[in-house]
C-alpha cells in the first residue's frame, strides 16, 4: 500500500510538473505583423501656435547598403502625400521650404531597413525549453551534440519615422526643437507593397493618435 | 532580497532541526489557480501554476516550512492605444505575468487526528515576479523582488484516519510588495486556490 502511495505521489507531482512548468510562454500566435506605432511629442509645446509646414519631397534612408540615402521613388512620394494629407486635414497650410520664417513647421521623414543575420550552429538550441537533451535519445547523459557547420537566418526590421521640427521658433530657441515624432517600426519581408502599405498606415495611426495637433 | 531568502532557509533549517523528533513531517504538493485582483497589468485566469512544500511538525497540530510556488498569466490584447504623458503606442500585444512566491510558513491544523482537518497557514517571505509584453517581434522583459505575506485557509481530507496521504484544498491571499512604475505596478495581489494531495512523512 505504501509503494501504491508513493507511486500515486510522484504520478500527481510528474502531471503537475509536466503540465504548468515553471514558467509559461505565451504561443504569440495571435501576434499581428501591423506595424507599432509610438508618437511622443514635447507637452510644453501648444500645437495651435503653428499654422504652417513645410515638408522634405524626399526619405532619408538608412540600409544594410551603404550607398542607399534617399528613397525618392513613386512608393517614398505616397508616404510623404499622406503625412501631407494628414497635416491638411489638421488645419495646416503646405508652404514651400527654404523661405526662412514662412513655414511654422519643418516636417521630414527617415526610413531605416536592417537586416540582422544569426549563424547559428545545430545545437545550439539545446537547454532551450522543448528541445531534447541528449539524453532524451538514450544513454548519453555525458554526450553533447557537435556538428562542423552552421546555417543562417535573417530578421528583416523596417522602421519609419516622421519629424516635426519648430521652425517659427528657431531663431528664439537658437535650436531646430523636434516637437513631434511618430514611429511605426516591426518585422518586413521582401514585399515593397507591404512595406509601404504599413509606412502608410503607421502614419494615418502616428496622427489618429495625436489629436493635440488639430487646429 | 538575497537576505529574506537567506533568513527564511536559515530559520526554517533552525525550526526543522529543533523539532526533528517532535511531530511528524510532511510533503504537499498543489495545482494552483490564481485570480488576480490588483494588477492592471494582466486580467484573467491563471491555469499554469502550482505549489510544493515540505512541513515540519514543531507541536500537535502546528507545523513550519517551506513552501515554492510558482503561476503564470498570459493573455492577448487587441490592437489598442495606450497614452502616455508625453505620447502613444498602438500594437496588439501579449502580456505575461510570472510569480514565484518563496515563504516560511506557520500550518496550524485545527482537528489534528481526524479524517478532515481544516487548516489555517501563514506565509511570508519573498515572490519573484517577471513582466513581459510581447508584441510584433520585439519583447519588453522585467523582473523583480518583492516582499510577500500569504495567508491560507483549507482542508485536508484523508481517507482514514491512520492514511499516511491526504486530499488539500485551499484559499489563498497573496500579497507582494514587487512594483514597475512603466507598467502602474505599485503591487501584485491575487487570490490563489490550491488542490492536491499532502504525503505524511514518519
Amino acid at each position: 500500500m505504501q509503494k501504491i502511495h508513493c507511486g500515486l505521489a510522484a504520478i500527481v507531482l510528474l502531471c503537475l510538473a509536466v503540465t504548468t512548468s515553471c514558467r509559461k510562454t505565451p504561443s504569440l500566435d495571435k501576434l499581428s505583423s501591423d506595424f507599432v506605432v509610438e508618437t511622443k511629442y514635447d507637452n510644453t509645446v501648444n500645437f495651435k501656435e503653428f499654422k504652417t509646414f513645410a515638408i522634405r519631397d524626399t526619405i532619408a534612408l538608412s540600409t544594410d547598403n551603404p550607398k542607399d540615402s534617399v528613397w525618392y521613388d513613386k512608393d517614398a512620394q505616397s508616404i510623404i502625400s499622406e503625412v501631407i494629407k494628414q497635416l491638411t486635414a489638421y488645419g495646416y497650410t503646405r508652404v514651400a521650404p527654404g523661405a526662412a520664417g514662412k513655414a511654422d513647421l519643418g516636417v521630414q521623414l527617415v526610413a531605416i531597413r536592417n537586416k540582422t543575420m544569426y549563424n547559428v550552429t545545430p545545437g545550439y538550441w539545446w537547454g532551450y525549453p522543448g528541445y531534447g537533451d541528449p539524453w532524451y535519445w538514450g544513454d548519453y547523459y555525458d554526450w553533447y551534440y557537435y556538428t562542423p557547420y552552421y546555417y543562417s537566418y535573417s530578421i528583416k526590421t523596417g522602421t519609419l519615422a516622421v519629424e516635426i521640427v519648430d521652425l517659427k521658433d528657431a531663431k528664439t530657441n537658437q535650436k531646430l526643437n523636434i516637437v513631434w515624432t511618430g514611429i511605426g517600426s516591426g518585422q518586413i519581408g521582401n514585399a515593397q507593397a507591404f512595406l509601404v502599405d504599413q509606412c502608410i498606415k503607421s502614419v494615418d495611426q502616428a496622427f489618429a493618435q495625436s489629436p493635440y495637433l488639430k487646429q | 532580497m538575497k537576505k529574506i531568502v537567506l533568513l527564511i532557509l536559515v530559520l526554517a533549517s533552525v525550526l526543522a532541526g529543533y523539532s526533528q523528533k517532535r511531530a511528524a513531517s510532511n510533503f504537499v504538493i498543489n495545482y494552483n489557480l490564481a485570480v488576480p485582483i490588483s494588477s492592471d497589468f494582466v486580467q484573467g485566469l491563471s491555469p499554469y501554476g502550482a505549489t510544493v512544500g515540505y512541513n515540519q511538525g514543531i507541536a500537535k497540530g502546528l507545523t513550519v516550512g517551506l513552501e515554492l510556488g510558482w503561476n503564470t498569466r498570459n493573455k492577448y490584447y487587441d490592437r489598442m492605444t495606450d497614452y502616455t504623458k508625453d505620447g502613444a503606442v498602438t500594437t496588439d500585444k501579449y502580456k505575461s505575468l510570472f510569480t514565484l512566491p518563496i515563504t516560511a510558513t506557520v500550518t496550524k491544523d485545527i482537528f489534528p487526528g481526524r479524517t478532515l482537518i481544516p487548516y489555517g497557514k501563514l506565509g511570508v517571505g519573498t515572490l519573484y515576479s517577471e513582466q513581459r509584453v510581447y508584441y510584433n517581434i520585439y519583447e519588453e522583459d522585467n523582473h523583480n523582488w518583492g516582499f510577500t505575506v500569504i495567508p491560507e485557509i483549507g482542508v485536508r481530507i484523508k481517507t482514514r484516519k491512520t492514511s499516511p496521504w491526504a486530499f488539500n484544498a485551499g484559499v489563498q491571499y497573496r500579497y507582494a510588495t514587487n512594483s514597475v512604475d512603466d507598467y502602474h505596478i505599485n503591487n501584485i495581489q491575487s487570490v490563489n486556490f490550491n488542490a492536491g494531495i499532502s504525503w505524511l512523512l514518519r
